[in-house]
């Protein structure tokens, strides 16, 4: 399924309460998604704050939401400034 | 055990499970279906209940990850969640609840409701999202006849646990494997580290075993620990008939408390009943003027025992079953 079609999947509101249901199993997976990319980031040496411009939040609300979320062998960056 | 400490046991065993099944799928924060999940493996009626029905963890797992799946195809998503079906070791603080799976559990403990897991079951089952509803239709049963079977088991009583030892506490568990896999796991001394998350090693040197504490947390944080305490000979008092007596002495520290765990296997519907005992057995004790003043000392710390012993049996017997999931 191409993007177009997906959208016009997304946007099918024809029953409501299935897709709402949807929505909600897409956010999971959203936060699943990010925390997956945010522990590999850290793996390859990003710092907190190269995490939170890519995703357009603070350093602080990425540090507080995944701080002690992460698997916890990954080597955390020390803020040097 | 009184009423309100094995609340707070399955209260426990509950969320530590409901956490553990979030973290194989990957997902930062608890949801219902985890809490369902952890009340498929749990030793009570409520389990019994889940299993009866013919719902086994294996399925149950499917069911939540095909609910997922298809969710998301029917917007147009083919994606898996991201987990890896691998247990993550989780500090303190590390997996979050969704407001709606916490609304859930405190509910359950509500006015003139037990908060135990059937009480949690029965709000699952109540509860307005569907997911339950069509979690159980997956597994090929209804919210209404789990709870007719509820109801039904309502007017059995309880069994009540066994009477602890002196200085000891018992918790049971349920544990989705046959009791010969389980007994393979508790009965043999180089696989304690396993199952006691206390201990690192347990090595031989042809006739006795020895084992090694943690001295680290799994993040590589040092632990506090006393120095003499970190080195224990470890013995099988007896093995037989799937019950196991393990004992644990601190050669360094002739003074300080011994250790024994009791673990009993029992045959239960779809896996085994694991019981474990454990106690603390008095050691020589202090020396010099503090041995005058410990048994006023041990008055004081009576409720901080109850509670130290409380949080290590409940430990030993969720290592038992993480081990075996």
């Amino acid at each position: 399924m191409d993007s177009t079609q997906v959208a016009q999947a997304a946007a099918d509101t024809a029953d409501p309460r299935a897709g709402l249901r949807a929505v909600a199993s897409l956010r999971t997976l959203a936060d699943a998604l990010e925390l997956r990319q945010v522990e590999a980031a850290l793996r390859e040496g990003m710092t907190w704050q190269q995490i939170a411009d890519a995703l357009g939040v603070t350093r602080q609300a990425v540090h507080k939401k995944y701080a002690r979320r992460i698997d916890p062998t990954i080597e955390v960056p020390r803020r040097t400034t | 055990m009184s009423r309100f400490t094995q609340m707070l046991a399955t209260g426990y065993s509950v969320s530590i499970n409901a956490a553990e099944e979030a973290s194989r799928f990957g997902v930062p924060a608890v949801d219902i279906e985890h809490v369902f999940l952890a009340l498929v493996i749990d030793d009570g009626t409520a389990g019994q209940v889940l299993r009866r029905a013919g719902i086994t963890l294996d399925a149950a797992r499917k069911a939540v990850a095909e609910q997922h799946r298809e969710h998301l195809s029917s917007i147009g998503v083919q994606a898996e969640l991201p987990g890896d079906g691998r247990i993550r070791f989780l500090e303190q603080g590390g997996i979050d609840w969704t407001d709606r799976a916490l609304n859930l559990v405190s509910r359950a403990g509500g006015k003139h409701k037990s908060g135990d897991a059937t009480a949690v079951l029965r709000e699952l089952l109540a509860e307005p999202s569907g997911t339950v509803d069509e979690l159980l239709e997956r597994l090929g049963t209804s919210a209404d006849e789990v709870r007719e079977q509820l109801d039904e088991a309502a007017t059995i009583r309880a069994r009540t646990a066994a009477p602890a030892r002196r200085l000891g506490r018992t918790h049971t568990v349920f544990v989705p494997s046959p009791p010969s896999e389980v007994w393979a796991l508790v009965s043999d001394a180089a696989r304690l580290p396993e199952w006691d998350p206390t201990l690192e090693t347990v090595t031989t040197d042809g006739e006795l075993w020895v084992g090694t504490a943690h001295t680290t947390r799994p993040d590589g944080k040092p632990l506090r620990l006393r120095a003499d305490t970190a080195r224990l000979i470890v013995e099988r008092i007896s093995a037989a008939d799937h019950r196991v007596e393990w004992r644990f002495t601190f050669p360094d520290a002739p003074g300080a408390n011994q250790r024994s765990a009791i673990v009993t296997l029992e045959e239960a519907a779809g896996g085994s009943q694991v019981t474990v005992d454990f106690a603390w057995i008095r050691g020589s004790g202090p020396r010099g003027l503090r041995r005058v003043v410990a048994p006023l000392a041990r008055l004081i710390a009576r409720p901080v025992v109850g509670i130290a012993l409380w949080f290590q049996v409940v430990n030993l017997a969720s290592g038992i079953s993480r081990a075996m999931r």
